[in-house]
């Protein structure tokens, strides 16, 4: 601690020649003086360190005694008389010193912590409504004027705490717990909501009236909510699980286009000149009824004109329809991603899908794809209590 | 040596003070052979890397060494470093500067 002291305070590295050395050495200490490092190079000769505040009553005291020599200047009297043949950079030291000390009273970032369902983005523009914005002095923060317009705007609040950490100002706002959902307490029953086949049933409340591998119509009683077991009758809220295993059918019309154009090998040129968006023909003409097309530019004039004459060339190859295979397939494959997309958007997402079966129904010159897909879902959906169900003991 | 009656000291003890709180004496600490600390008046009779002799008032204090440095020195205590080999007590036959 003490080092440390005698380096803010600075500190001056001396050497003290003097014949009677243990003598000037008790005159120091008993003036007062306090010295470190003492260390004797000779007999007139000693090495010490002293304040810096200290140097100028040591030479004053020693002046006929010994010889006071500075050998080197540390800390921040060191620091000072390396300064002072250096105006510039002490200006700059100086000006670092006061950018450093003017961003402490400034506030550079707001946080906003601990929110769960309030935007915390929300109660930031609210902060910079009321004055609690970046690169603003902290000196204009009002903290009781944000904090009754964080109350005012959310009164749910159960606590507000506005702080300063550094040049980052914290708003930690705390929210109160949501109440929780009440279960619904009303006697029901639960009833199939689709046709399937049961694959699976759990009944937390009420009894199953079904067990797996049984068909169920839409409708039908699942889980009783209702029931008499030995005489004595019971009405409860039933829930459950049912899983059961459903179908999903579409069909889907493939598009008709299985025909590619082939060349045959005959050809005609026409051409023609743009000018602007009309087009005069100039020679030659397609005397075909199934071609393919290919254009291209011959001759442009005018570029740099508001006017620009362009000669085109058209040549038109005959062709023929050829039936393609591949062309099929994609028409297909296309057909039955459509098919899909449609039945999976009638699906829960809880639902599992396990099977896909497409079959392709060629109907004349149309073509179909009929998808099934199977899955396995909870069917189960709340409906009337209905009639009590007798269960054995 | 006979040293005089310490009144003060025998107050100390009466009323179960520690020593050094009460007496006028010094109050050396040593850590193990490499340092010292003496706190109470001194003064400096002689000095240098090998020896370091203090009067104290009552005799002179004596502590012999290697590379002995003076690390603080101030009016009430004086700390030093060093290779100590010997503390011995010797009669003050000059009373310190001061």
């Amino acid at each position: 601690m003490s080092l440390l002291w005698y380096f803010i305070s600075g500190y001056a590295m001396i050497d003290l020649e003097a014949v009677y050395m243990e003598r000037v050495l008790c005159k120091v200490k008993n003036c007062g003086i306090e010295l470190a490092n003492v260390r004797r190079i000779s007999y007139t000769l000693v090495t010490a360190t002293v304040r810096w505040k200290d140097l100028g009553r040591l030479k004053k005291l020693l002046e006929n005694e010994a010889r006071v020599r500075l050998r080197r200047a540390g800390g921040a009297y060191g620091l000072a008389r390396r300064l002072k043949g250096h105006i510039a950079l002490l200006a700059g030291a100086l000006a670092v010193l006061a950018f450093f000390l003017a961003a402490t009273r400034f506030c550079f970032k707001v946080r906003v912590i601990g929110l769960d369902s309030i935007s915390e983005y929300e109660v930031y523009e609210l902060l910079k409504e009321e004055g609690a914005a970046p690169l603003k002095p902290k000196a204009g923060f009002d903290f009781k004027k944000i904090e009754s317009a964080l109350w005012e705007k959310y009164p749910e609040l159960v606590f507000v705490g506005l702080r300063f950490d550094g040049n980052t100002f914290i708003a930690e706002i705390h929210e109160s717990l949501t109440k929780p959902e009440l279960v619904d307490a009303e006697p029901c029953s639960l009833y199939a909501a689709r046709d399937g086949v049961i694959a699976e049933i759990v009944a937390y409340s009420g009894k199953a009236v079904v067990s797996p591998g049984e068909s169920v119509k839409k409708g039908d009683l699942l889980i009783a909510g209702s029931y008499t077991i030995g005489g004595a009758a019971f009405s409860v809220p039933a829930s459950g699980y049912v899983a059961a295993k459903t179908e999903y059918i579409t069909v889907e019309a493939v598009e008709p286009d299985f025909y590619e154009l082939r060349p045959t090998g005959k050809e005609a040129v026409v051409r023609y000149m743009a000018v602007g968006k009309s087009r005069v023909a100039l020679s030659g003409e397609n005397p075909f009824t199934c071609f393919i097309e290919k254009d291209k530019e011959k001759v442009r004039l005018g570029d740099n004109y508001p006017l620009c004459i362009k000669v085109r060339e058209t040549t038109y190859l005959e062709a023929e329809r050829v039936f393609s295979g591949e062309k099929k397939e994609l028409a297909v494959l296309s057909a039955k991603e459509r098919a899909y997309n449609r039945l999976k958007s009638h699906i829960e997402e809880s639902a599992r899908i396990y099977s896909v079966r497409t079959v392709e129904h060629p109907d004349g010159e149309s073509y179909q794809i009929i998808m099934t897909l199977c899955t396995l879902e909870d069917i189960s959906e709340k409906g009337a209590l209905g009639s009590s169900v007798f269960i054995r003991e | 040596m006979k040293r005089k009656k310490n009144y003060r000291l025998a107050a100390a003890n009466l009323f179960e003070f520690p020593a050094e709180t009460a007496v006028k004496g010094i109050n050396l600490k040593i850590f193990d052979n490499t340092g010292c600390l003496l706190e109470g008046k001194y003064n400096i009779v002689t000095y240098n890397s090998q020896k370091l002799a203090l009067n104290i008032g009552f005799c002179l204090i004596v502590f012999t060494g290697e590379e002995l440095k003076i690390v603080n020195m101030r009016a009430g205590s004086i700390s030093f470093t060093g290779n100590i080999s010997k503390i011995e007590y010797q009669n003050a036959e000059r009373p310190g500067e001061g």
